[in-house]
């Protein structure tokens, strides 16, 4: 089972935050509640091709912007192939939000 | 004496859902140079923030300093000739970005060029001086941006 990632909602004005804020940024209200945000429309791609520090500093790993359904923007680690443009699946991991191309109809969110 | 003609800083004005090629300091230029009551062109000498090179190409861009789609031309006519006296200490990318006091690095610059104790690197009668600067990064891309109008009196 997989777990979507989660954005913040202001109660007063429904503005969308992620990450979240202590303040809404529209209004200043400090209530919110939260969301799932199963899906977004991908953005744009980066090939990290080494990374300093890293065990397997050169195994590639693809970052990803996605726009998600919701609003806000998320970056994302694509565990496969998909293009700028596809609509993507996101799920919430220890090692931050993943995404994959959506190749089935799209769960509701938890 | 060095005195401060103008300054202006802002905060995580495009919330982070901008493309990050640009900075806060696109907003609040115009304001800037307004309360200076000078431009881009008057100013004898330039500190930008230097985390990343083309960070100073957008700043500068957004300072008005290069206009939209000319950054090649400015690199090859202002930069690699020397014309635009800028980050005369060699910056952070000579430097280090060194925690904290990195912000400080080019406003420090700038006073040592206006008081005229800049070494062999000193720009000749340098009156006027900007040191801008860029960071806290947040989420997608960093958040603040500043800018100071520095002038020997």
């Amino acid at each position: 089972m997989t777990t979507a990632p989660r954005i913040e909602i202001c109660d007063s004005c429904a503005t969308p935050h992620f990450p979240p804020r202590l303040l809404c940024r529209r209004c200043r209200s400090s209530s919110w509640r939260s969301e799932p945000a199963p899906s977004g429309l991908l953005e744009e791609v980066t090939v990290l091709r080494y990374r300093i520090g890293a065990v397997d500093a050169e195994a590639p790993v693809t970052i990803a912007t996605v726009v998600t359904d919701a609003g806000p923007r998320m970056l994302v680690r694509l565990t496969g192939p998909a293009e700028p443009g596809d609509v993507v699946a996101l799920t919430d991991t220890t090692t931050g939000i993943a995404a994959q191309r959506a190749t089935r109809p799209l769960p509701d969110g938890d | 004496m060095v005195r401060v003609r103008a300054h202006t800083t802002i905060f995580n004005d495009d919330h982070q859902e901008g493309s990050g090629l640009s900075t806060g300091l696109r907003a609040v230029a115009p304001a800037l140079w307004d309360a200076a009551g000078v431009g881009p062109a008057d100013l004898d000498v330039l500190s930008i923030y230097d985390d990343y090179p083309a960070m100073v190409l957008v700043q500068l861009e957004d300072l008005g300093y290069i206009k939209e789609g000319e950054v090649a031309r400015f690199v090859k006519e202002r930069l690699s000739t020397r014309r635009l006296p800028i980050n005369t200490s060699g910056g952070q990318l000579c430097a280090g970005q060194a925690g904290a006091a990195a912000g400080m690095h080019g406003p420090v610059e700038v006073v040592r060029q206006l008081r005229g104790r800049a070494d062999d690197r000193q720009v000749p009668g340098a009156a006027l001086g900007l040191a801008a600067g860029y960071g806290s990064f947040i989420y997608r891309h960093a958040s603040c941006s500043g800018a100071l109008v520095l002038e020997a009196t």
